[in-house]
């Protein structure tokens, strides 16, 4: 009887049929392990690599291990696009995590367009950007900026001083900020840039001392931060400063005087009073360290990782564009709330706190209505407005994000 | 139960089981396809929704911006704003607003806008086309405060941002009348700049009939589909727009957060996304996509009715059922059908072998059809058939075989191995002489009896191992007891054929023969080849002593030429003597070939067991064949970096035989280039190791077809290579035999012309003695006996005795020895082996059966080398032997190893000094060494001198004699401690030299040093004319370093007295 042989074997390709396949899915860090930089970027390193962590252990995405392959920009955005093709061409990543400067993230841009691939961008930036190829989890300056300089025109009044590091990111937030500064009938009384890895901030301090500025905006960004605030505390300067690049790392080891008023303005700190929040806090300090400290940054990297592989659940592949369609609207519940991908454009809606410092570290002040939906261009003014401002410093600088440096470490 | 029941039933259960099993995957799957496609279309069509309305969102939001930046709007602002000041009723305003109304109305109309207002910096509307009850209040202090215009315009004014308020009831325009209650709006507002500054803000009012149309649209969606839009209010998710099945549901349905209804319009209002399986508001099962709105809080929803979703699944397996049902009728009516044509043939089959069981054993079976079955009954009547013809052959081969049992030549036995019961047949007995009745009553004892007891020994273990199936047969030749009383040979073979059920052997049969006759011619065969061989052994035996009888006149022969040669002759008397004297050498050498030849074909060789190192043996030929080599300008390399094994036991002397056989062959065949000989040894067990040898040659080759043939005796490359070259052709052949003797072989590769390779192996035992250490040894006050008939032989060695300050007594034959040794104790007694009446063997076996001279060192010099002495003279109890001429130096090292009192029971020879170490080896040399070399060549003083460097030593050099007794007269108060002297030197040679410093002519110090000479060796006479022009010892050219290390340690060392002065 013929049947007889052929009933197991029917059987055995049924079941085999839904056996599921086993490997492993490559994704792509990509932040600065070394050079100024690796004052905020180590940390979010951590935070990706713990997403990755939770989610292998709750067994990976379809049924794959997540193998994280990280590679070190050194804080140079050369080094950046470079390990961005490594880790397309070379490493056959699923998706790329990584950047915290615009300028990093502008010039890795082209590469993920050509290749057509996914890069999650975890930093509070300018905007005017809206690529299909960059998932945007930081804050926009409606998220952040706008808002905290209403609040600290009505807090402080209206004399406003502007610092930040030479590059992108600064140079065209504070335009922004500029423009609502003059329509609010507020006056920008002090401009000044240094350069990334800047540390004498003694000439600039001493400036504001002597100056009747009523708050100063910080954009400084990697460890000038961290000098501007020994700065201010050495030379005990009572003037407000209002932060958007700043996290508790940024305050460690600083001997704050009691006249120092530092605040920051982020979608997230650690100090945060929320079950989600202290739950999370407590599983990443045991995973990555006691005294690691947290950063909005880093909440959003977290996020993106879940996001991401929130999506890929879903829509069962990797590929960039059904991937970015799938995170269309796409939620995670996190330790900062909800992180929410716009439908208009590829940007999270963001939480805006304002928080003081204490102790060396930021205890919030204001709580801002939940989730401010991102506008990624001033709407006042022409988009070509923006472009060619742009444009402009692109130029300048000698078609890079970032004017050369001597000391070669940021250029 | 019967086969066709049995197919009945197997049929319908795997028909049946194959199709339900169908039915379940197919259903199962079926409903999870259609649930993930139906998923998978809700997805994308809320997503088409939410597209739409996005679109929406932002097409407004940009033309409101858009808007802002239109001149027509900013100049309406400025100047509406200036005269809204004077009020909205005064004829400026008026004038304004009628201009700008239709203006603005257009703009309004082109986005399908209910209004649009323009808002002065301080919050007044200043301008709007419908002019509902906000017209002219102010927004931040008005009536209207709390409405999403302010928030829109506070949003536009202080962020300068452009955003859509959420939806919502606005109080003005449920005032107006024509508007209901239910009616929603939202505003868009934009800030609009004049330069840096705020010229105010322009702003549009939309209405929730905008986007109703987005819930009716049903596009895509099946019968029971429906889009709910909904949005927080409080505790509850409302409806906002109409519903499919309630076109009033706007802002009349809503639902509690928390109930068990309605979960996806819930999830959806309170920010989820997903899609799945739920419940709906009607409280049904639901297929549903929800997203969130964030930009306007609202939920939306796409559902679709469950039952609906799964109509087709539920419809499909209907189907199933009703083919499942028609499948299990068509398949059990085929069952019966097909067991039925099955069954049928089978039935008859059983029928017919029933029958044939029953006896009727010529019935065969009908044939019903060509198929299997067919061919079974065709396979059945065929056995049948042939059954029938086996059983007549049977019968037939049964009477032959009882004919041919009855009338064989040979016995048959059948034996019960059990029981021992045993059945023999008459010829059985006739065999032995007895008829069966004879023999009676038989069993096996009947064999046991008559079985020669010598040859039933042998039969249990033949038998056991037939038995344990070792041998195919059991065979047994044995002697019987004929009944006349004399032997005969019988041969049984028998076969075991049958165990027990425990497989224990039960029955064997077999046959008897008598081989009595076979027997008898196979003794004589035997005999016949032992003849055989002993004539060959005869042959052997005469060849040998002939060959020997012949080299005895031979030497005569020699002799007498030698004479002769001496003689004055005439140049032709000359020329004769000396082609006697080479033939006469020639033939001696095909002798001493056939004799060697003879003793290894015989197999009388006996191979030594001597203690050596084969790097000294090859170093000793190299040495000797030097000058061959020199002469010819050939390369000639020793490589023993392989040989690992320094120390071993063998035939030193076979070995030498075989490497100086292929060497002189190399050498003589070999014009140019170079000979390379490579030896290496392997270990192959713990107690042996194998000696590789391989000679290469750089010479004119050996042709293909002569290698195979090369090493047969009497064969050479060529017949007119004997003309050219000479020899005899059977140095190749002994020099295998002598290879196969030491378990070895020898093999010859060849390109013709361009050089040949032999290769031979021996195998040696691995010597367990370590090399012996020699230690220092005085030899003053010493006593010592030579005993020989030769007197210049004693005199040389006595020389030598009292030179380092010995005792020396002389014997001239055997008996006067005994007499000598009677009347004095001795050290150490010299033997020479050939001495007339009665030679050094005999004198020595006399010596050691006399207990008193026990302590007596014997040492035996001969003459005649490798002829196998060794063994004799260890027998008989020699300490040391050694074939002459004898160096000094080995004498001296001799001396020390047979009085070293830890001395190892060795037979002392040159090949054992050898491989002996000196203790003094290492050591330093004696403080203030200098060292003259004496030496005409360059190129050899420098290689002396660098030689002399490498061990440590520095040496001044002069190159010849009267510059040596020159360099030994200066150096009076910082003595030379030892000459090196080469032999042929220009203006003053070596023994001239030596003899003058011997006279003092160099200075009275240098009466007594050592002279060492440097010979070329190439004279049998040079070394002993060395020693006779007062040199204390020789060392050949070219200088080896070990040779010459050890030569100087025994001149150099204090302890050994210097010669006399002759």
């Amino acid at each position: 009887m013929p049947f007889k042989g052929l009933l197991p074997v029917f059987l055995l390709t049924l079941l085999t049929g839904c056996e599921h396949d086993q490997g492993t899915l490559k994704v792509g860090v990509l932040h600065a392990q070394t050079g100024t930089m690796a004052l905020h970027e180590v940390g979010v390193t951590a935070a990706t690599l713990f997403a990755i962590e939770e989610l292998n252990e709750a067994g990976g995405v379809l049924g794959k291990e997540l193998v994280p392959v990280v590679m070190d920009t050194e804080s140079k955005d050369e080094l950046a696009v470079e390990g961005a093709l490594t880790l397309i061409l070379d490493e056959g990543v699923e998706a790329l995590f990584g950047c915290w400067t615009s300028s990093c993230r502008r010039e890795v841009k082209p590469v993920l367009e050509l290749f057509n691939h996914l890069l999650f961008y975890p930093v509070q930036y300018e905007g005017l950007e809206d690529s299909r190829n960059i998932v945007y989890l930081g804050s926009l300056p409606n998220q952040q900026m706008i808002p905290a300089l209403h609040w600290s025109m009505d807090q402080f009044g209206k004399r406003i001083a502007l610092v930040g590091s030479d590059y992108v990111y600064p140079l065209m937030a504070n335009d922004i900020l500029k423009q609502h500064i003059t329509v609010a009938n507020g006056e920008v009384l002090l401009e000044q840039y240094f350069p990334l890895g800047h540390q004498d901030f003694k000439a600039i301090v001493n400036d504001l001392k002597n100056s009747n500025v009523d708050v100063v905006f910080n954009t400084l960004n990697g460890d000038s931060s961290k000098w501007f605030f020994n700065e201010l505390a050495k030379q005990n300067l009572p003037t407000p400063i209002m932060s958007f690049s700043v996290s508790d790392e940024s305050l460690s080891q600083v001997a704050f005087t009691e006249q120092n008023q530092i605040y920051a303005a982020g979608s997230y700190f650690q100090s945060i009073d929320t079950k989600e929040n202290k739950n999370f806090v407590e599983r990443f300090r045991k995973a990555k360290g006691e005294n690691i400290k947290i950063s909005a940054a880093m909440i959003s990297a977290y996020g993106a990782v879940k996001l991401w592989a929130k999506a890929v659940s879903k829509i069962k592949s990797t590929d960039s564009s059904t991937v970015s369609q799938a995170l269309k609207g796409e939620v995670f519940h996190g330790p900062s709330g909800e992180m929410r991908i716009s439908f208009i454009n590829q940007h999270t809606w963001n939480p805006l706190y304002i928080a003081k410092q204490e102790n060396n570290q930021f205890q919030i002040v204001k709580s801002f209505e939940l989730y401010i939906r991102p506008i990624t261009w001033p709407t006042y003014s022409k988009k070509v407005h923006w472009s060619s401002k742009l444009d402009h410093l692109y130029k300048k600088w000698g078609e890079r994000w970032a004017p050369r440096s001597d000391s070669g470490e940021y250029q | 139960m019967s086969i066709r029941i049995k197919l009945i039933i197997a049929f319908l259960l795997v028909a049946l089981s194959t199709i339900s099993l169908l039915m379940v995957i197919t259903i199962n799957h079926a409903g999870k396809v259609t649930s993930e496609e139906i998923e998978n279309q809700l997805n994308s069509l809320v997503d088409q929704k939410l597209q739409t309305l996005y679109f929406y969102i932002e097409d407004k939001e940009n033309y409101v911006a858009n808007l802002a930046s239109l001149p027509v709007v900013n100049s309406a602002l400025n100047q509406l704003g200036t005269s809204f000041k004077k009020g909205v009723n005064n004829s400026a305003y008026v004038e304004k607003n009628s201009y700008y109304t239709p203006l603005l109305k257009n703009l309004m109309d082109q986005t399908d806008a209910y209004d649009i207002f323009l808002i002065d910096p301080q919050g007044n509307i200043i301008f709007t086309v419908l002019h509902e009850s906000d017209f002219a209040t102010n927004l931040l202090t008005g009536p209207f405060k709390v409405t999403q215009l302010n928030k829109a315009f506070i949003r536009a004014s202080s962020y300068l941002e452009t955003k859509i308020t959420p939806f919502s009831s606005y109080t003005p325009t449920i005032d107006n009348p024509g508007s209901s209650s239910q009616d929603h709006n939202a505003f868009v507002a934009a800030p609009v700049l004049q330069g840096d500054k705020l010229l105010g803000v322009v702003a549009i009012q939309l209405h929730s009939n905008d986007y109703f149309h987005l819930s009716q649209d049903y596009t895509g969606i099946k019968s029971s589909g429906e889009i709910v839009i909904s949005k927080l209010h409080g505790d509850y998710a409302m409806i906002i727009s109409p519903l499919r099945r309630n076109p009033h549901s706007a802002f009349n349905f809503k639902y509690e957060i928390g109930s068990d209804y309605a979960l996806p319009t819930q999830w959806s209002v309170s920010g989820q996304k997903g899609s799945g399986v739920s419940v709906g508001y009607e409280k049904t099962e639901i297929l549903a996509a929800w997203r969130y709105i964030p930009e306007l809080n609202w939920g939306i929803v796409v559902k679709i009715e469950a039952q609906e979703v799964f109509a087709s699944v539920e419809r499909l397996r209907r189907y199933f059922l009703i083919t499942a049902l028609i499948m299990a009728l068509i398949v059990g009516v085929l069952a019966v059908i097909v067991s039925r044509r099955f069954t049928a043939p089978i039935t008859a089959l059983l029928k017919g072998t029933r029958k044939i069981a029953h006896g009727h054993l010529n019935f065969r079976l009908p044939k019903q059809s060509t198929d299997e079955l067919g061919m079974l009954t065709d396979s059945f009547n065929s056995m049948l058939d042939a059954r029938q013809a086996s059983e007549q052959k049977l019968e037939q081969s049964n009477s032959k075989l009882s004919m041919v049992v009855e009338s064989t030549n040979s016995g048959i036995w059948d034996w019960n191995v059990q029981t021992g019961e045993t059945v023999f047949n008459e010829r059985w007995a006739s065999i032995i002489g007895y008829t069966l009745e004879e023999l009676e009553p038989i069993s096996i004892k009947t064999w046991i009896r008559h079985c020669h007891p010598d040859d039933l020994k042998n039969q249990k273990s033949l038998l056991q191992a037939h038995w344990r199936g070792e041998s195919e047969r059991y065979t047994f030749e044995a002697r019987m007891k004929h009944k006349e009383g004399h032997w005969i040979w019988v041969l049984d073979i028998g076969m075991l054929v049958e165990r027990d059920a425990d497989g224990k052997p039960f029955r064997m049969i077999g046959t008897h023969r008598d081989i009595t006759e076979s027997k008898q011619w196979e003794q004589t065969l035997i005999e016949a080849k032992q003849q055989a061989d002993i004539g060959a052994q005869a042959k052997s035996d005469f060849l040998a002593s002939m060959s020997h009888e012949i080299r005895t006149p031979m030497n005569g022969v020699l002799g007498m030429l030698g004479l002769l040669g001496k003689e004055e002759l005439t140049h032709e008397q000359a020329r004769k003597v000396s082609v006697a004297k080479g033939s006469a050498e020639s033939l001696l050498t095909l002798i001493n070939d056939i004799l060697d030849f003879s003793k290894v074909d015989a197999g009388k060789i006996e191979l030594e067991n001597i203690h050596f190192n084969p790097v000294t043996v090859l170093a000793e030929i190299v040495e000797s064949l030097a000058i061959k080599v020199e002469e010819k300008n050939l390369e000639m390399v020793l490589d023993t970096n392989n040989l690992t094994h320094k120390m071993i036991t063998g035939d030193p002397g076979r070995i030498r035989q075989i490497v100086v056989n292929i060497l002189s062959n190399a050498i003589k065949f070999t014009h140019e280039g170079e000979i390379v000989i490579t030896v290496s040894s392997e270990a192959i067990t713990e107690h042996q190791c194998q000696l590789k040898f391989q000679i290469r040659d750089s010479g004119i080759g050996i042709p293909k077809d002569k290698l195979e043939t090369l090493f047969d005796e009497f064969t050479q490359a060529d017949a007119s290579t004997t003309r050219e070259y000479g020899g005899t052709g059977l140095g190749l052949s002994i020099s295998k035999k002598l290879c196969e003797l030491m378990g070895g072989h020898i093999t010859v590769t060849s390109d013709f012309g361009e050089g040949s390779q032999f290769s031979f192996n021996v195998i040696a035992d691995i010597s367990n003695k370590k090399p012996e250490v020699i230690h220092e040894i005085k030899l003053n006050e010493m006593e010592f006996l030579v005993v020989d008939d030769n007197h210049t032989n004693r005199t040389v060695l006595r020389a030598q005795l009292e030179g380092w300050g010995g005792h020396v007594e002389e014997a001239e034959s055997a008996s006067e020895a005994l007499q000598i040794l009677e009347k004095k104790n001795f050290h150490v007694a010299f033997l020479d082996m050939q001495m007339p009446k009665m030679d050094g063997a005999e004198l020595g076996r006399r010596i050691r059966k006399n207990e008193k001279w026990s302590q007596l060192k014997l040492i035996m010099m001969t003459s005649i080398a490798g002829s196998g002495l060794t063994k004799v003279i260890e027998e008989i109890g020699f300490d040391a032997y050694f074939p002459k001429p004898v160096t000094p130096s080995d004498i001296v090292d001799a001396l020390a190893l047979v009085m070293a009192e830890d001395h190892a029971d060795v037979v002392v020879t040159r090949d054992y000094i050898r491989a002996c170490e000196h203790d003094y080896h290492d050591g330093d040399w004696p403080k203030h060494t200098r060292i003259l070399l004496v030496e005409d060549n360059p190129i050899n003083q420098e290689v002396a001198k660098s030689i002399l460097q490498d061990i440590g030593l520095d040496a001044d050099a002069v190159a010849d004699g009267s510059e040596a007794l020159n360099a030994l007269e200066i150096a009076e108060e910082d003595p030379y401690s030892l000459v090196l002297m080469d032999c042929q030197m220009p203006i003053m040679d070596g023994y001239t030299a030596t003899e003058n410093i011997r006279a003092g002519k160099a200075g009275e110090y240098c009466k007594n040093i050592p002279i060492i000479a440097m010979t070329a060796n190439a004279m049998k006479g040079d070394k002993e004319k060395c020693l006779a022009s007062g040199m204390n010892d020789y060392i050949s050219k070219p200088i080896d370093v070990l040779f010459l290390e050890n030569t100087l340690k025994v001149w150099l060392n204090k302890n050994i007295k210097k010669p006399k002065q002759h």
